[in-house]
């Protein structure tokens, strides 16, 4: 786990400064839908106000809290968690030009192991990184920081049952490591197979959050362009 | 009796936690302020003696870049001239106490390492912080008492561990079971087992040692191996705490556990066993274990808090530096190449090897121990600590790198194995080459009466290992399958190994075969009893 989170850093650090045009353009090749609009899917469903504490997960360049300034959806703070250091550094730079880091503090550390009490949260937000991470051990982390009646937010790909077949899973591991290897480079190639053994289908998501203890669990399922590509999948849901 | 003792009587919480956990509330700007301030200590007391000249030259750097710049990194090899014979007329001070740890197999058995007084009193101190952390519930909660006994499941002097022991007992003058004394006569399973049996007695508050130790007990406590009828155990304290014993277990439904007999108020703990047992020794003892980070050559440098998640290093102990992974393994491949570092304020999250130079007086410089660490986060907002946060990752020579694509380390495979099932009696693994190929070897030897099959064994540790690194899946599909292999041996092939190592006057550390990466003539030994 420690080896593809080393992984994850060196890719991401790379990414860093073209992060939001490349994750537009993949979402365009993939899914046929633009980034920030992806993102207000995701967030439609959030009623914040300004005595919210907000966590958003793998922050990245900061888009998220940007975002939510920008469209005037109010929060007390957003602290801004990530591991990459050189995705921090970008979306500082972001949120100074801004003039609202002051709002959004960063935290630089694992999501797996989140340095944070328990109970401060009032929501989660995660925006497709889950597929980086092993989702359960992320689960109890968030479950562990939300407040009782908080909200979560998850955004990621969400592959089809057929995927459960190891033939199936094998084979796009392989089409997905070269893809990312002539496309962009070893570390993001390594990080993108593993992430393949992350995307879990509809139903499992499902499983996994209610075993993990939430509640009002909803899942919504758009459609990629692709056939062969997974779907993009929403989560919401309460904790207890 | 120190001052300590007397802040303990009196109830001073709030001195004795700003002394003793005070480092936690550190800013990066405070801790790199006392880092330099001590190394640059540490050049005036090595400016007149033969090992200060020998790294430092004659002109002492003025500032710690020139440091880092003028003197090499090092290793024990660099200092065996000096500390191998304890040649203290070349060292700065005089009349040092020497720490004994495990050497390099045919060319010295031991390291010596020389200790100062502030050096010895360090280990004191750190302890109490250690006693403090693993029994706190919030900043300030400070539960210790001076009627409270410590059970240390450590090696006596001159270890390391002996030292922090006695260094303990001058700070606080508490009771240990057995007493130091008493138990530096016993070998390490009889002064255990002394320390669990007056502890039926005394009690036991606080634990030092080994995870898997407690673990282990734990285990046999719950398998009905605590101890056979004894007429001491008609003495009213036994008697009241079996009682307590029987009637808490059987209020709660189950087997009587070790936590139903003793409350303890701390477990401490150090080495890669913990993360493996912290579960078990929680449902066995009622505490988690405490992790700290400690060597012969550097003290003890980092201890977790109340939280039990990264360790925070002590920024008085020793000048941190820090060589960054990807330039640990391009050392590795070219071990000309001068890898750089970074400071404690220049991480980011990730793995590095740890850099260290000693302060309070003592003589290792930018020394290369070979431990690789993780920093998980740079600060740790539940505990309110702004200093890096790490566990510990790896000796940098135990890595088994498959094909460049997966790396396992002990704690991996030790988690595997622990997954499994199988009850072993000890394992040892190591990176080998099957038809071209790179595979992990895994040797194992079972405890009498197991019966699962090397293929159940292989299938299990394969999918653990798989769950852990997603990789080794991918690889398997790239590379292709069979890249982990089992193989079980014979029965007593670990005792006999420790009986012929002690034979031959093996080191106490060099007595049990290495988890990782053992050698071909150890793996001979293993293999073949004759």
């Amino acid at each position: 786990m420690v080896d593809e989170q080393q992984n994850i850093i060196a890719a991401f650090t790379e990414m860093a400064p073209r992060y939001e045009r490349l994750m537009n353009d993949e979402l365009n090749k993939f899914w046929g839908i633009d980034y920030p609009v992806f993102v207000r899917q995701l967030l439609s469903g959030l009623q914040s106000t300004d005595r919210h504490l907000i966590l958003d997960v793998a922050t990245g360049t900061s888009y998220i809290p940007l975002f939510l300034s920008s469209n005037l959806i109010p929060f007390k703070k957003i602290i801004g968690l990530d591991i990459t250091y050189g995705m921090l550094a970008e979306g500082k730079r972001l949120l100074s030009a801004e003039n609202i880091s002051e709002l959004v503090p960063q935290v630089s550390a694992s999501a797996l192991e989140m340095p944070f009490a328990a109970g401060i949260y009032d929501v989660v937000i995660c925006c497709l990184a889950t597929h980086h991470m092993e989702v359960n051990l992320l689960l109890e982390n968030i479950i562990h920081v939300l407040k009782p009646g908080g909200k979560v937010l998850l955004a990621d790909a969400g592959g089809s049952s057929a995927w459960k077949n190891s033939l199936v899973k094998g084979f796009i591991k392989i089409a997905a490591f070269f893809y990312f290897l002539f496309q962009e480079n070893f570390s993001r190639a390594k990080a993108e197979m593993s992430a393949i053994g992350n995307i879990h289908s509809f139903e499992k998501w499902e499983e996994m959050m209610r075993l993990s203890g939430f509640s009002c669990i909803e899942l919504t399922k758009m459609k990629s362009k692709k056939f062969w590509a997974p779907d993009p999948l929403i989560i919401r849901a309460l904790k207890p | 009796m120190s001052l300590t003792s007397d802040l303990i009587k009196q109830g001073e919480k709030d001195k004795i936690w700003s002394k003793y956990c005070g480092h936690l509330e550190l800013s990066m700007d405070e801790f790199m302020q006392i880092q330099k301030r001590l190394l640059f200590e540490q050049f005036e007391i090595w400016k007149d003696s033969e090992i200060g000249k020998h790294f430092l030259g004659k002109k002492m750097p003025k500032s710690v870049e020139e440091f880092r710049k003028n003197v090499p990194l090092t290793t024990y090899e660099d200092y065996v001239d000096f500390l191998i014979e304890k040649r203290e007329e070349t060292l700065p001070k005089a009349n040092y106490r020497w720490a004994r740890t495990s050497g390099k197999s045919g060319k010295y058995a031991c390291k010596w390492m020389p200790l100062t007084d502030r050096m010895y009193e360090r280990f004191g101190e750190a302890a109490l912080t250690a006693m403090i952390l693993s029994s706190c519930d919030y900043p300030g909660d400070v539960k210790i008492t001076l009627d409270d006994v410590l059970l240390m499941g450590t090696a006596p002097l001159p270890y390391t561990s002996g030292y922090i022991a006695h260094s303990t007992k001058d700070l606080l003058g508490i009771p240990f079971v057995p007493p130091l004394e008493e138990a530096e006569k016993m070998d390490f399973f009889n002064r255990i087992a002394a320390g669990f049996s007056q502890g039926m007695e005394l009690g036991i508050d606080y634990f030092y040692g080994l995870a898997s130790v407690l673990g282990k007990m734990g285990e046999r406590f719950e398998q009905g191996g605590g101890g056979k009828f004894s007429w001491k155990m008609l003495k009213p304290p036994v008697l009241g705490r079996l009682v307590k014993g029987v009637v808490k277990s059987k209020l709660q439904r189950r087997k009587m556990l070790p936590k139903d007999i003793w409350n303890l108020k701390g477990v401490m703990t150090g080495g890669m066993d913990t993360d493996i047992y912290r579960k078990k020794v929680e449902y066995y003892w009622g505490k988690p274990p405490l992790e700290g980070y400690a060597s012969t050559e550097g003290g003890v440098q980092a201890l977790q808090a109340w939280n039990y998640k990264g360790m925070t290093m002590f920024p008085d102990v020793c000048f941190y530096e820090f060589i960054p992974f990807e330039e640990h393994l391009k050392n590795k491949e070219n071990p000309n190449y001068q890898p750089k570092t970074l400071l404690m304020d220049e991480l980011t999250p990730g793995i590095y090897e740890i850099v260290f130079t000693n302060l309070l007086g003592g003589v290792l410089m930018r020394y290369r121990i070979g431990d690789l660490l993780n920093f998980i986060s740079l600060e740790d907002e539940e505990i309110g600590c702004k200093i890096p946060q790490f566990r510990f990752y790896s000796r940098g020579d135990d890595l088994i790198d498959i094909s460049n694509m997966v790396r396992f380390n002990e704690k991996d495979i030790w988690n595997a194995f622990e997954e499994s099932h199988l009850k072993y009696v000890d394992w040892t693994a190591r990176k080998e080459i099957k038809d071209g190929k790179s595979i992990v070897h895994l040797y194992v030897e079972y405890q009498p009466g197991e019966t699962m099959t090397v293929e159940m064994i292989e299938k299990s540790v394969e999918t653990s290992l798989k769950k852990m690194h997603p990789d080794f899946e991918g690889m398997e599909e790239i590379l292709g399958k069979e890249n982990l292999k089992v193989t079980r041996l014979p029965d007593g092939a670990f005792s006999h190994y420790m009986e012929a190592a002690k034979a031959a006057g093996a080191d106490l550390a060099h007595l049990k075969p290495p988890h990782m990466q053992p050698k071909d003539h150890i793996l001979a030994r293993l293999t073949n009893l004759e």
